[in-house]
């Protein structure tokens, strides 16, 4: 019977630490939530990081293009510009600029963009060569999530006249 | 100027010099998103590409090209000052293009001419900005056709003044000096004329962006001649009140 109750005793301590271990790694496993979830800044979506930034100048402003009701690409003289919010806030994405002096398109601009759809661009810089020039196409293709790193310059170029 | 029909097969007339109002371009296409650009067709004279057929016309001023599909598309040609509009059709991707001419109504001359806006199921709208003795404006040639046949629908005095259509229907144009615009939801037949609510002084429209009947941005002109500015304007009246879109 003592024996019995002996067991059943030691069951009894058993089943305490066990318990008061189970407890202690539920706290810590809280605690490291709780550690975690200060450190990591809440999700944000495309629209809301680039909320977040200062939009871009609209010096110069020449056109917009807009795809739909909230994305679409703007360009000045010299910049070109890409919105997800409907136009309210605009993303600097202008293409890295090309080797050389840069000549300005017939109508003015430095920059003359292409919009393939809300996440692709063609965007043409005009730069000097020798007595003509050369137009340098580049394109991005993630609507400037990555900014100017997100453009791939394409090799061909055209002459034109300078 | 380029003409993509998706986001790898484009064109572009690609302008090399001009030559007394003849304005010397190339034809180059590509299919690979524009990472290779193949020459293949040319103006006589220049840019004298080796081995590229000369099959693109000579004379008069070149406004670009719009392709519809890998084959079928249509070029712009124009002599400011002159009756006559000419369009150039490729059938076979660009390497060949034919001509036809379209009249304008009697006593207006063409002055500019950007280059056709195409549609799907074979509509497509050109518009004119057009001199004549009882005033200069504009006016849209429309074809359901594919081209064979254009109507000149109704013009109105908006020379040089912007335009934008997102449709066969629907059209506005902006006058020239002002803030005026103009709507059509026929086709150009009928004119609304709008003065519209804008929250800042602009001295006129510099372009005109809908995406709907509704729904539109425009470039609106600050400033003075000899400082000119711009400014972001949106509308979701279809034009009649516009509020500044950005923080700018």
């Amino acid at each position: 019977m003592s024996h019995t109750n002996c067991i059943a005793s030691h069951r009894g301590i058993d089943q305490q630490r066990l318990l008061s271990l189970i407890t202690r790694v539920l706290a810590l496993l809280l605690a490291s939530l709780i550690l975690l979830s200060a450190c990591t800044p809440p999700s944000l979506s495309q629209g809301q990081r680039k909320t977040a930034q200062a939009s871009m100048k609209l010096q110069g402003l020449q056109a917009v293009q807009m795809v739909n009701a909230t994305t679409g690409w703007l360009w000045t003289q010299t910049r070109v510009g890409h919105t997800t919010n409907g136009g309210t806030i605009w993303q600097d994405v202008t293409p890295p600029k090309a080797a050389g002096t840069m000549l300005a398109a017939p109508s003015g601009a430095y920059v003359v963009p292409y919009v393939l759809n809300g996440t692709q661009v063609l965007v043409t810089t005009f730069t000097a060569h020798g007595s003509n020039g050369v137009a340098v196409i580049s394109r991005t293709e993630d609507g400037g999530t990555r900014g100017r790193a997100g453009y791939s310059p394409l090799k061909t170029c055209l002459l034109t006249q300078a | 100027m380029m003409s993509f029909i998706n986001d790898q097969d484009g064109w572009v007339e690609a302008f090399f010099q001009g030559a007394t109002g003849n304005d010397l371009v190339a034809i180059f296409r590509t299919t690979d998103g524009g990472k290779t650009w193949v020459p293949l067709s040319q103006t006589p004279i220049g840019p004298a590409l080796p081995n590229v057929p000369t099959t693109f016309p000579f004379f008069g001023h070149k406004s670009g090209l719009t392709l519809v599909n890998a084959s079928t598309g249509r070029a712009a040609v124009y002599i400011p000052g002159d009756s006559v509009l000419h369009l150039y059709v490729t059938h076979d991707g660009g390497a060949t293009w034919q001509g036809r001419t379209l009249s304008l109504p009697s006593n207006e001359v063409g002055i500019a001419m950007p280059p056709p806006t195409l549609f799907k199921a074979h509509g497509g709208i050109l518009p004119v900005d057009f001199q004549a003795p009882a005033g200069s404006g504009k006016e849209f040639l429309v074809t359901h056709d594919d081209g064979a046949s254009w109507q000149d629908p109704t013009p109105i005095p908006t020379y040089e003044g912007v335009a934008n259509f997102i449709d066969m229907a629907h059209v506005w144009v902006a006058a020239a000096q002002g803030t005026d615009l103009y709507s059509s939801s026929d086709g150009a037949q009928q004119w609304k004329k709008m003065t519209p609510t804008i929250p800042i002084h602009i001295t006129g429209f510099a372009q005109l962006n809908f995406i709907s009947p509704t729904t539109g941005w425009a470039v609106g002109l600050t400033g003075s001649d000899a400082n000119p500015k711009a400014i972001l304007l949106k509308t979701t009246t279809g034009g009649q009140t516009w509020t500044i879109a950005s923080d700018q």
